[in-house]
């Protein structure tokens, strides 16, 4: 038998050092549609998702920001209008092939001159300590393999005052909803991606994923656990999706 | 409490407002160069009745709005969404009538008066939104007719008002002119006055009438 340390790739269990491997397969064949995958698979939702999030931010003229897992850069783009040209919006992202489909619309778009573009991994971000005045990461969290390490890495780079916010989806408070959403996941998310990208596989693996990411007490614990005070959740589209937020103090 | 339950029910007004405001500005190029002036700076309007809270930033090319915000805004017009609107197309609005209606301007005043001033002055090209959308050939043709169209109902619409105010007022004489009824109103007035100077002349008679000791009663006079 092998001693072997295992974690979660959707429902599977696979070493800890294979995961990261297995989510860039997945992201690297999506990567160029995904902005049309998350506009089919939420009905355009995932903008509000997104909008909710930059009005919680608290991010004004001047500040830096850290968009983790910003894949395509929806956050970044609102970021870099905000912060201005005194601020700074770097977009951060794993996989090589999201970033660079974000960085492609991101300058197609104009968006330029405040925005760097940085492959790092969460779990050990290349910046010094107390350096961001905001960190988001959107969607990101639950492909991270150690996300207690990631969320102390990013509350290492947050300056003390600064606000950690994680986007992500959730448990839905309605049971019967849950069910509806179970059925959606399973049945219809895989064929949407079989339509749209001819790969069923990684959007089961996104439905999977979702169900073995924490619940909304669960990822609040953990972020106090990382260090964060102040942590709340906002609880969007019935649970589906929740707001997780924390301050460094 | 550390679980909130948000509607995005408000969230996706405000995004459909600020594209809508944004494709408008498209549309409306004095309007965005008179708003580069005001690059940078913020207005946050509180509309109450129904309550939804819009902050709107003027940012290098383009209006951003959020439903919330953190640092306040460089002014602040809050008041019912009613008196609000009826104040938009307002040439002169003086401090008192704002007051009168409810509405409360916190901040910098001029600042307030400018971006009313740039909504005042909002002109669309809408020629060229509709160029945009069906080509610039039909979308000539179709704003001359609307041109014509709308000044003939404008023209029409005036006439129609002065005709029908003069026919019921001056030939009918169902309605008072306004000349007549302020006569009527300062005729009432000046009767108003009259009594009440005649109601204190009776009553300062009635004083000197009454003697100062009245005679004793008969009951008295026996005993």
């Amino acid at each position: 038998m092998s001693n072997e340390k295992t974690t979660h790739f959707g429902f599977k269990n696979v070493p800890v050092e294979k995961k990261q491997k297995y989510v860039g397969e997945v992201f690297h064949s999506v990567a160029a549609k995904y902005d049309i995958m998350n506009d089919l698979m939420s009905m355009g939702i995932h903008r509000l998702w997104k909008r909710y999030t930059i009005e919680m931010s608290g991010v004004r003229p001047g500040h830096s920001v850290l968009d983790l897992a910003g894949g395509t850069g929806d956050l970044t783009m609102k970021f870099s209008r905000i912060v201005g040209e005194q601020g700074k919006v770097v977009l951060s992202d794993i996989n090589s092939s999201m970033l660079s489909v974000g960085r492609d619309k991101l300058l197609d778009q104009g968006y330029a001159g405040n925005i760097e573009y940085v492959q790092a991994n969460a779990e050990c971000l290349p910046f010094a300590d107390n350096t961001f005045d905001c960190i988001t990461i959107a969607f990101g969290l639950r492909n991270v393999t150690d996300k207690q390490t990631a969320l102390e890495s990013m509350t290492r780079v947050l300056k003390p005052g600064g606000r950690l916010l994680v986007l992500e989806f959730s448990k839905p408070t309605n049971p019967g909803f849950e069910k509806v959403y179970d059925r959606y996941s399973f049945s219809v998310l895989p064929f949407i991606g079989k339509l749209v990208t001819n790969d069923a596989d990684s959007y089961r693996y996104l439905a999977e994923s979702i169900r073995m990411h924490p619940d909304q007490k669960t990822l609040k614990h953990m972020m106090r656990k990382a260090g964060l005070d102040r942590v709340d959740y906002h609880n969007l589209t019935g649970g589906v999706v929740a707001l997780h937020r924390g301050f460094k103090y | 409490m550390d679980e909130h339950r948000q509607s995005l029910i408000p969230i996706f007004l405000t995004e459909q407002l600020e594209r809508a405001a944004n494709r408008a500005l498209y549309y409306a190029p004095v309007t965005r160069l008179q708003l580069t002036k005001l690059k940078g700076k913020s207005l946050a309007i509180e509309l109450q009745r129904p309550n939804f809270p819009l902050l709107m930033a003027v940012g290098k090319r383009s209006l951003s709005f959020q439903n919330r915000w953190e640092t306040p805004a460089d002014v602040t017009i809050r008041g019912p969404a009613i008196a609000l609107l009826r104040q938009i197309g307002r040439e002169d609005i003086s401090p008192a009538e704002l007051m009168q209606s409810g509405i409360e301007v916190e901040g910098d005043q001029q600042l307030a008066q400018q971006f009313l001033q740039v909504l005042r002055d909002l002109d669309l090209d809408l020629e060229t939104a509709l160029g945009d959308l069906i080509g610039d050939v039909a979308a000539h043709q179709i704003s001359d007719l609307a041109r014509v169209g709308f000044g003939w109902l404008k023209t029409t619409a005036k006439t129609v008002l002065n005709q029908s105010r003069h026919m019921i007022a001056e030939e009918k004489e169902w309605v008072l002119t306004p000349r007549k009824f302020q006569r009527f109103q300062s005729d009432v007035e000046e009767l108003r006055e009259d009594t009440d100077r005649l109601q204190a002349r009776i009553q300062r008679l009635q004083k000197t009438l009454v003697p100062s000791n009245p005679p004793a009663t008969e009951n008295e006079s026996e005993s």
